[in-house]
């Protein structure tokens, strides 16, 4: 595999803008190869969508099916041990719960079922944020984002908050940050912030701002030196 | 001079068309260049306000069959363009604008063709008969391709398979690396090896 196929990948993925999708559109309407390749990859990604997830063990999952029979163990044994009945509904609701905060960088299964939503509109995020950062200890995190919003019916504002992956942060609705963001007129939305959290794993949701209904969402660990 | 779609030419295209159309007949990238940024400029918004016929169940999301549309309008551009007359930049615009109007239906087509051809598969019940005496002989053969497909991307990994459907729908590199326990890295890897091993299969084929 090569750039030029990393390429085609860039620009059927919308990931493109500016003079990168000049020159590239400028090449695929001169060169022929390049448009069977692309109309190639293209037919490879209809149908690997279209086909059916394997059943992959996930990262890490070992850690979380063990947390999770020791949560089912341990309310087996409070239920026996004739404790209340609240006792038995809590313990119950804690095989549901996915088990984060035990862990700041274990997923979190609510956050991870997020998935976008079919809107008139797609939120392209342009600067790489699902990703690893690693800074000084106690520096501030510079969380950057900048994106374009393609389609009909573009809202002017979007909501964003960004979540640790603690379960509890979310029940008690305490994001790390939340803040309603204005999109311009050429439906782009630039925005950054420093933001005073620990190392962990950290989502962040766009979420409508009048009915609050997620739209898109992703991850980023952020880790000290 | 810098015009809006590219600085690269000199002069002001719709002032000194001459000039221009000569270029673009010598295939000169400045003048495509800005050419192709203008179509883009002015056709994909238009695209955008009528896709309302865009079944629900379609396999691309909006803004990526108004790109297929939008590129193909620009190929059917490019083949027609030498035997074309054009006294001005308004007789460009209006050959783009009614190719993209004609690629547009030939899209809503190929979208539900590409319906009956991906999922007919998963059909098991009376209705895929009528399906299948719908499709056409190109159809027929492009379902028998995908599912050739199918059984190239059967023998990848599980792994390999996950990378792989997931980063079709357009999830992040970085997101599926988390999500499978892997380093970025790897999990770039792994994605160009198994997309090289798919394309080599079908080349072979």
């Amino acid at each position: 595999m090569n750039n030029k196929q990393e390429t085609i990948e860039r620009y059927l993925r919308q990931e493109m803008d500016g003079k990168e999708l000049q020159n590239f559109t400028f090449q695929m309407v001169m060169d022929p190869s390049l448009r069977k390749e692309i109309e190639q990859t293209r037919k490879i990604f209809k149908t690997l969508r279209t086909h059916p997830n394997p059943s992959v063990k996930q990262g890490n999952n070992w850690l979380l099916i063990g947390l999770l029979a020791i949560v089912t163990i341990g309310g087996a044994y409070l239920f026996y041990a004739n404790f209340i009945q609240d006792k038995a509904e809590e313990s119950q609701r804690s095989e549901e719960r996915p088990i984060a905060q035990s862990d700041p960088f274990q997923p979190n299964l609510y956050f991870e079922d997020l998935t976008t939503r079919q809107m008139d509109f797609v939120i392209n995020i342009e600067n790489e944020i699902n990703a690893v950062f690693t800074i000084e200890k106690n520096s501030p995190f510079n969380f950057k984002i900048k994106a374009a919003l393609l389609g009909k019916n573009i809202p002017n504002k979007l909501n964003l908050s960004i979540w640790s992956n603690s379960f509890e942060k979310f029940e008690a609705d305490q994001p790390v940050f939340s803040e309603i963001l204005e999109i311009s007129n050429n439906n782009q939305l630039r925005f950054q912030t420093e933001l005073n959290i620990s190392e962990g794993l950290y989502y962040y949701i766009f979420t409508t701002s009048k009915t609050d209904e997620p739209i898109k969402s992703g991850k980023f660990i952020l880790q000290n030196t | 001079m810098s015009t809006k779609y590219g600085n690269l030419i000199e002069y002001d295209p719709e002032t000194h068309f001459d000039r221009f159309l000569k270029e673009l007949r010598l295939n000169s990238q400045p003048e495509w260049t800005w050419l192709l940024s203008m179509f883009r400029d002015r056709v994909v918004p238009w695209l955008f306000k009528k896709d309302g016929n865009l079944p629900k169940e379609a396999i691309v999301a909006t803004d990526e069959f108004v790109e297929e549309v939008f590129a193909n309008s620009l190929f059917r551009f490019y083949e027609l363009f030498p035997d074309g007359e054009f006294k001005n930049m308004g007789d460009l615009r209006g050959l783009i604008f009614r190719i993209g109007e004609y690629k547009l239906k030939e899209g809503y087509h190929s979208v539900k063709r590409d319906g009956l051809i991906y999922f007919t598969d998963d059909l098991h019940n009376d209705g895929s008969t009528i399906i299948q005496y719908k499709l056409t002989i190109e159809a027929y053969q492009e379902q028998d391709s995908v599912s050739q497909l199918r059984e190239y991307i059967q023998q990848l990994n599980p792994t390999e398979q996950d990378i792989l459907i997931r980063y079709s729908k357009g999830e992040e590199l970085g997101s599926i690396a988390l999500n499978l326990g892997l380093s970025a890295a790897a999990c770039r890897k792994r994605k160009q090896r198994a997309l090289e091993k798919l394309k080599e299969l079908v080349s072979k084929k």
